[in-house]
């Protein structure tokens, strides 16, 4: 797990512009410690799939999107994975004494917590054979109410003290659900790509990294 | 059958094992809620029962776990009712236990979980569950939400009540909640606490031994067999699990059971250890100690009390808790944190506030930010206690006088929720004027407290300090009764130390020595201000001298560094280059300035407006990034707390804007950039935070008569709350308006949901209220008409 600087600077707004020595150093720092405040943790469930359920659960991902996703596959996947709610706590009260560096740090978590969701699929590829990218609740018409059925899956709150909120919010704030499929075969997925934006198609994104393809 | 704390008052008692590991294993398919099961295939739970009493266990949990209605909505409180009355058919003669899990949502601050819904949701459980002989509240990790449950069961229930939190080889739980901690909050509401769950028999050892020595409660310890593997296969098999349990039951363990992976074998040989075994004598060190949630500070030594949160004599903090700025209430707490506060006064003694809503708002508050305990500095018992159910941790109650009624009234508040106490050395009398009558209404509080249940270890005595400018006499007697009654009783003392040279010059000079002084007769913890370095150095001097700081480490490690050569040449830049730059020398540079005779206004509109629209300008044609336009936004703020110093209060008044994240939704860092944003226009800016309800935003709008409120939302799900806020402001205050972003909203959506301004960014909130204020032309569009 670690902060990939591009991709936190890409989170920042970066567009190229000159980096001042100030807000350099503003950055290292809340950097180091983000990365020493992060409470690792992440918890992940192998079920079979029949296009449709998850055998031997009463949880259906609802949603066109997950099912072209999931599309071949027979098992799948749900993971969740948090820095915990010390990096909750760090950004509040930074922002009692620097916005900069309140700023700074919540996307510096979010690059934690993002790298750490890709170590894990890297370590379930390895297990599990070549995966599909990860798909979480909230992308395309996934709802995000799914949220709670796969956290009581996978008892999050007592396994890795991650909670949903009545609307669905994660509580730690970084932490990301996902669901894998197992593809059986073909090419492994590049989770710890650095260049995000490369695997993306949207070529109009105004987040997109000016120097990926 | 005797009652379960009459059976658990001498002897080892023992629970049942597992239950969710036992569907796993007979491949029961359990989905996201095993407990509908006890509805549909109760057999399944029923032998599980039936195996774990056969195999000798004295208690059975019912298949409630994750039963609450926060889980299973509205099957809860069938599926108690039905697994309590399982559990008694299938066990017939044990001790049935409700099984209470978490909710498995957060509570506030870190999540949108009040503490009154998290109570209500145990408040059904404990109800529905009441033909059970006990309560058992187990694997919590959140000491918020560990003590709505215990205050729902307590309040609710005579049950005998069982408090089990899970922890980690860091010795915390996943909210960073310490042993000690939980021990000192947990104890006084729960008939016996323990540990369970998250690690195997060998990893809880540690964790038994510490809790052991913690509380005169009996202790309870369910482990698991051990860490699954990816199979969910647990590797300690009964023999082995066995000889930690007697290990435990060595360290004076009252209660132990089995959690994830144990089996009925495994209970089996509790069963032996529990019948050959004798219950050993409670091992409690007492340790006179207060705690927040994450932080124990015990009183082995000298511990400082900041006095900064207080209204009193304090124009600044007046104004804050008036406007309802608790941002200024927070830096003040972090301020004196970093300075070398050990416990912060909380007061809200205003006559024109509600001071029980503005005293629980800041325990809220500052639970986010700050590790260190609480004083709850309030002597209405309404108040206090209202305070005292929003803190989740053991405070400090600042006081109670000799006075019978406030004895009677606070006293029953404080044993409750087993705080400590300052015991004030005053009554109806007034203030004595000897040691002897200091030291009367001393003993009759602490006579009293003992009554009521608030042991004299947790009675913090303040002997008062008066002025030496009036009565000159009293220094030499407040030490004095400092004295006797450290020699007298097992208590702490306190004392509130500046006002002893009031009307006095070089202040300082007078407070150092006297602190000193009561130091070393005896003062455990000064009430004091902690930015003053002679206070805190007068402290470390104490500490040093007195051998407390063993080899003066901590004296040479904090005087002996070399102090920082300040940036002298970012004082010869101009304000504009400074705050353009973000550098904290615009602060210094604003102050020269003032000093220099130029006028505060003058400095706003020609200096200060200036370089933040330039900067502003900048960003958006993206010669800067975002941190540089935050950093210059926090320069400017150093400038503008320069400037509000000098100018009278009422010329400060900017316009008001309303800010808020909607109800639902934690995700505050937009409307934290906004509000930063904002601020350095002058403008009057009100955050009321996250998760803030729409009524409230509504209610809040109106009061303050604000003709802007921004909102916030960042997920899809609680958009329909900032449209719903937006319908209330309609509707309530038709003049306002409102301004709305957050990365779900796009300028569509905006107008869909009936919001006048989209903003994509905060320079788009800057131009919207100019445009409303000075009336500055807009080039974004209006999205209603």
């Amino acid at each position: 797990m670690k902060i990939n600087r591009r991709e936190l600077l890409r989170y920042l707004g970066w567009k190229g512009q000159d980096i001042d020595t100030g807000t350099q150093k503003a950055i290292d720092e809340v950097c180091s410690s983000c990365t020493l405040t992060a409470r690792p943790a992440h918890t992940a469930k192998a079920f079979d799939y029949d296009g449709e359920t998850l055998v031997g659960t009463d949880f259906t991902p609802q949603g066109n999107d997950i099912r072209r996703h999931l599309e071949g596959c027979a098992k799948v996947i749900v993971l969740a994975v948090t820095i915990g709610v010390e990096t909750d706590r760090l950004i509040d009260r930074l922002f009692a004494s620097s916005a900069q560096k309140a700023v700074i740090a919540d996307s510096a978590a979010s690059c934690l917590v993002e790298s750490l969701a890709d170590d894990v699929c890297d370590e379930l590829q390895r297990k599990y054979g070549p995966l599909t990218a990860r798909f979480s609740c909230g992308y395309g018409d996934f709802p995000i109410s799914a949220q709670r059925g796969i956290c009581a899956l996978l008892s999050t709150d007592t396994r890795i003290g991650l909670c949903v909120d009545a609307g669905g919010s994660l509580v730690p704030r970084k932490s990301i659900t996902a669901i894998v499929g197992i593809k059986g075969g073909g090419k492994p997925f590049p989770f710890s790509q650095t260049d995000k934006c490369a695997l993306c198609g949207n070529k109009d994104c105004t987040a997109r990294d000016t120097e990926s393809k | 059958m005797k009652n379960f704390r009459d059976f658990i008052s001498d002897r080892i008692a023992v629970f049942d094992g597992a239950m969710g590991s036992m569907l796993q294993h007979m491949r029961v398919d359990t989905g996201t809620l095993p407990e509908k099961l006890v509805l549909s295939s109760p057999e399944v739970f029923s032998d599980i029962h039936r195996a774990y009493a056969a195999a000798g266990a004295d208690v059975i949990s019912t298949a409630t776990f994750g039963a609450n209605a926060a889980k299973a909505g509205n099957l809860s409180d069938d599926i108690i009712r039905a697994a309590v009355k399982l559990a008694r058919e299938s066990a017939p003669g044990k001790y049935i236990a409700l099984d209470l899990g978490p909710t498995g949502q957060m509570l506030e601050p870190l999540g949108t979980m009040t503490f009154d819904e998290a109570y209500d949701v145990y408040r059904r459980a404990v109800v529905a569950g009441s033909k059970a002989d006990l309560i058992l509240i187990e694997t919590m990790s959140d000491l918020a939400e560990l003590r709505a449950a215990l205050l729902a069961a307590r309040e609710n229930s005579d049950l005998p009540v069982i408090a089990s939190m899970t922890f980690f080889d860091n010795m915390r739980t996943f909210t960073g909640c310490d042993v000690a901690s939980f021990a000192l909050t947990a104890a006084p509401l729960a008939d016996a606490i323990g540990v369970n769950c998250s690690l195997g028999p060998d990893k809880l050892l540690p964790i038994v031994e510490q809790l052991t020595r913690m509380t005169s409660k009996p202790v309870i310890v369910q482990p698991n067999a051990g860490l699954p593997d990816e199979e969910g296969n647990y590797s300690v098999g009964a023999d082995e699990f066995a000889s930690y349990a007697e290990r435990y039951v060595d360290l004076g363990v009252a209660i132990i059971g089995g959690c994830c992976g144990t089996t009925p074998d495994h209970i089996k040989k509790l069963r032996n250890i529990a019948d050959s075994k004798n219950r050993r004598p409670c091992a409690l060190k007492p340790f006179p100690a207060v705690c927040s949630a994450r932080r124990t500070v015990t009183f082995d030594g000298v511990r400082v009390i900041g006095e900064r949160i207080n209204p009193t004599g304090k124009k600044a903090m007046k104004e804050a808790l008036r406007k309802g700025d608790f941002d200024y209430v927070v830096r003040q707490a972090i301020e004196q944190e970093e300075a070398g506060a050990d416990i912060l006064d909380v007061n809200a003694g205003l006559p024109d506030i509600d001071e029980k809503a503005t005293l629980v708002r800041m325990v809220e508050l500052l639970q986010r930010v700050t590790d260190l305990p609480l004083q709850i500095d309030c002597t209405k018992p309404d108040a206090i206690e209202a305070a005292l159910r929003a803190y989740h941790g053991k405070a400090i109650v600042n006081s109670v006088s000799g006075d019978d009624d406030a004895l009677d009234t606070i006293l029953p508040v404080v044993a409750k929720y087993g705080s400590a106490v300052v015991a004030l050395c005053v009554d109806k009398n007034g203030v004595p004027e000897t040691v002897d009558d200091r030291l009367r209404i001393a003993r009759k509080i602490i006579a009293a407290a003992k009554k009521h249940g608030v042991p004299e270890q947790d009675v913090f005595v303040d002997c008062l300090t008066l002025t030496i400018g009036a009565q000159q006499e009293q220094a030499v007697r407040t030490l004095e009764a400092i004295r006797c009654i450290k020699s007298e009783y097992d208590v702490r003392t306190v004392l509130g130390v500046s006002n002893i040279s009031f009307g006095l010059p070089e202040r300082k000079a007078i407070n150092s020595a006297f602190l000193s002084a009561a130091l070393w007769a005896g003062l455990d913890a000064p009430i004091l201000n902690p930015n003053i370095p002679e206070n805190i150095q007068a402290v470390a001097a104490y500490k040093a001298l007195c051998g407390e700081d063993v080899n003066c480490a901590l004296y040479t490690s904090k005087y002996s560094a070399a102090p920082q050569p300040a940036a002298a040449q970012d004082d010869e830049q101009s304000l504009d280059y400074l705050i353009r730059k973000g550098l904290p020398a615009a602060g210094a540079k604003t102050a020269q300035l003032l000093a220099a005779g130029v006028a505060p206004l003058e400095l706003v509109n020609g200096q200060l407006i200036p370089a933040l629209n330039a900067i502003g300008d900048d960003y958006e044609k993206g010669v800067v990034f975002l941190p540089q336009l935050i950093a210059a936004a926090d320069a400017a703020k150093l400038c503008f707390d320069e400037i509000k110093k000098r100018m009278p209060e009422a010329s400060v008044k900017g316009d008001t804007i309303v800010l808020a994240t909607v109800e639902g939704d934690v995700h505050d860092i937009g409307k934290n950039i906004v509000k930063t944003v904002l601020a350095n226009y002058g403008y009057d800016v009100v955050d009321l935070g996250k998760n803030v309800r729409c009524e409230t935003i509504a209610a809040e709008v109106k009061r303050r008569g604000a003709k802007l409120c921004g909102l916030s939302a960042l997920m899809t799900t609680t958009v329909p709350n900032m449209q719903r806020t937006i319908e209330l402001l309609r509707r309530d205050c038709p003049d306002c308006v409102i301004m709305v972003g957050g990365a779900v909203l796009t300028e569509d959506y905006a107008r869909k949901i009936g919001a006048d301004y989209y903003c994509k960014d905060a320079a788009a909130d800057v131009r919207i209220a100019a445009h409303i204020f000075k009336g500055e032309t807009l080039d974004l569009p209006r999205l209603r008409d």
